[in-house]
């Protein structure tokens, strides 16, 4: 298996409905989420102290060499032109599909415990949300980085199977846009300057976003 | 916000994870420390256009890589230098770390480079295949190749069934 998290949604749904292959994948999973935490190793106290020390250090700049800057930053700002085209809204609908990817053991949820409320408003509170009224059936809540910042990631129970919602206050769309990837459906939904995606892989899932739509406020 | 403080929330930001790569790419702590430095203090000059963190953060492993790669041309080290690597404190055990952590440390301490840093560039900067054969200038057959491979020696050494783990 070369990446756990990424199954495709042909082998997602297949996992929904064979527990031998949910109960492999998600041990392949966890077997990557210690992988991950292995490859994680501190950095030094004191590197950060070092690399701002030596900043203030460079902040004065010899005349000849700001020739050869000149020339590396122009170098640089094409490449950074290049890499934030893949930032544009319009590439969002397929960034939230990769995301759910990364994430895919929440597509197979092995539990539907409902997340304690209080858990669920430490979430949201840390990626500036708030609830204008009560959501239901959430089962995860967690905080991912997507595309730059740090978002509220749900996933909640229903009929059709769990549906991801992503909460993006850093994401404003003029228009809804559809999702409709990988065997992916849903929506990300404009809501007062940022966005709201809901998707799951069964029929669009309107109920859940009508409730998030009216529910959600951005505190930043 | 200032230029110092812009520029010190993105070294929070990328620091962690730019860091353990600069590690596992190079297997040496004070070298790894040296390719983040270089790498975050060209971030500091070119600040203006580091904007969005994420961005930032795949132009910095860039310079790391690159860097890394020459300081290896500078130095020519005989090839077994390049495996015959002792095992550094810095992977040791920290607190609140479990104990199978370092054990893993070591399994891809062990790795061969052209596995580590694939499994790497996945596994700790989240980049997908294609991203990945960019980066290296491989394939992508030839990432999933060497991806698959690294977890397989992985599950080989901690017990993780050899069939289950090849389907």
């Amino acid at each position: 298996m070369s990446d756990p998290s990424h199954a495709g949604a042909e082998g997602l749904r297949h996992r929904m409905a064979c527990r031998p292959c949910a109960a492999f994948a998600a041990e392949m999973q966890q077997f990557d989420t210690k992988i991950r935490d292995a490859m994680m190793v501190e950095p030094p106290r004191d590197l950060e102290a070092r690399v701002m020390l030596a900043a203030a250090g460079r902040t004065t700049v010899n005349r000849r060499w700001l020739a050869v800057a000149a020339t590396v930053l122009l170098a640089v700002g094409a490449t950074l032109t290049v890499l934030n085209s893949s930032y544009r809204p319009e590439k969002l609908p397929q960034h939230v599909v990769k995301h759910l990817y990364h994430e895919a053991e929440l597509l197979v949820p092995t539990s539907t415990e409902l997340v304690p409320r209080k858990r669920l408003l430490q979430v949201l509170k840390r990626t500036g949300v708030q609830l204008t009224e009560e959501v239901e059936e959430v089962i995860h809540a967690g905080v991912c980085y997507f595309r730059g910042h740090l978002v509220s990631h749900l996933v909640v129970n229903s009929d059709q199977g769990p549906v991801t919602v992503m909460l993006l206050p850093d994401e404003e769309v003029a228009q809804m846009m559809p999702i409709e990837e990988d065997g992916f459906r849903g929506v990300i939904v404009p809501v007062k300057g940022g966005s709201i995606a809901v998707i799951g892989s069964g029929t669009h899932p309107a109920r859940i976003q009508r409730k998030f739509v009216n529910a959600v406020e951005w505190t930043t | 916000m200032s230029k110092h403080f812009q520029f010190e929330a993105l070294v929070r930001s990328v620091m962690p994870e730019l860091h353990s790569y600069a590690l596992w790419l190079s297997r040496d702590p004070h070298l790894a420390e040296d390719l983040v430095q270089e790498a975050l203090l060209r971030g500091w000059r070119s600040l203006h256009t580091l904007r969005e963190p994420a961005a930032a953060k795949g132009w910095l492993m860039r310079i790391i890589r690159r860097e890394h790669a020459r300081y290896y041309e500078r130095q020519r080290p005989e090839p077994m230098d390049l495996q015959a690597k002792d095992f550094p404190e810095t992977l040791l055990l920290h607190r609140d770390e479990a104990p199978e952590i370092a054990e893993l440390r070591q399994a891809i301490f062990d790795l061969d480079e052209d596995y580590r840093e694939p499994l790497a560039l996945q596994v700790l900067l989240g980049y997908s295949t294609a991203e990945i054969a960019e980066i290296m200038e491989l394939s992508q057959g030839a990432v999933l190749t060497r991806v698959f491979r690294a977890r397989k020696k992985l599950h080989k050494r901690f017990g993780v069934e050899e069939q289950r783990a090849s389907r």
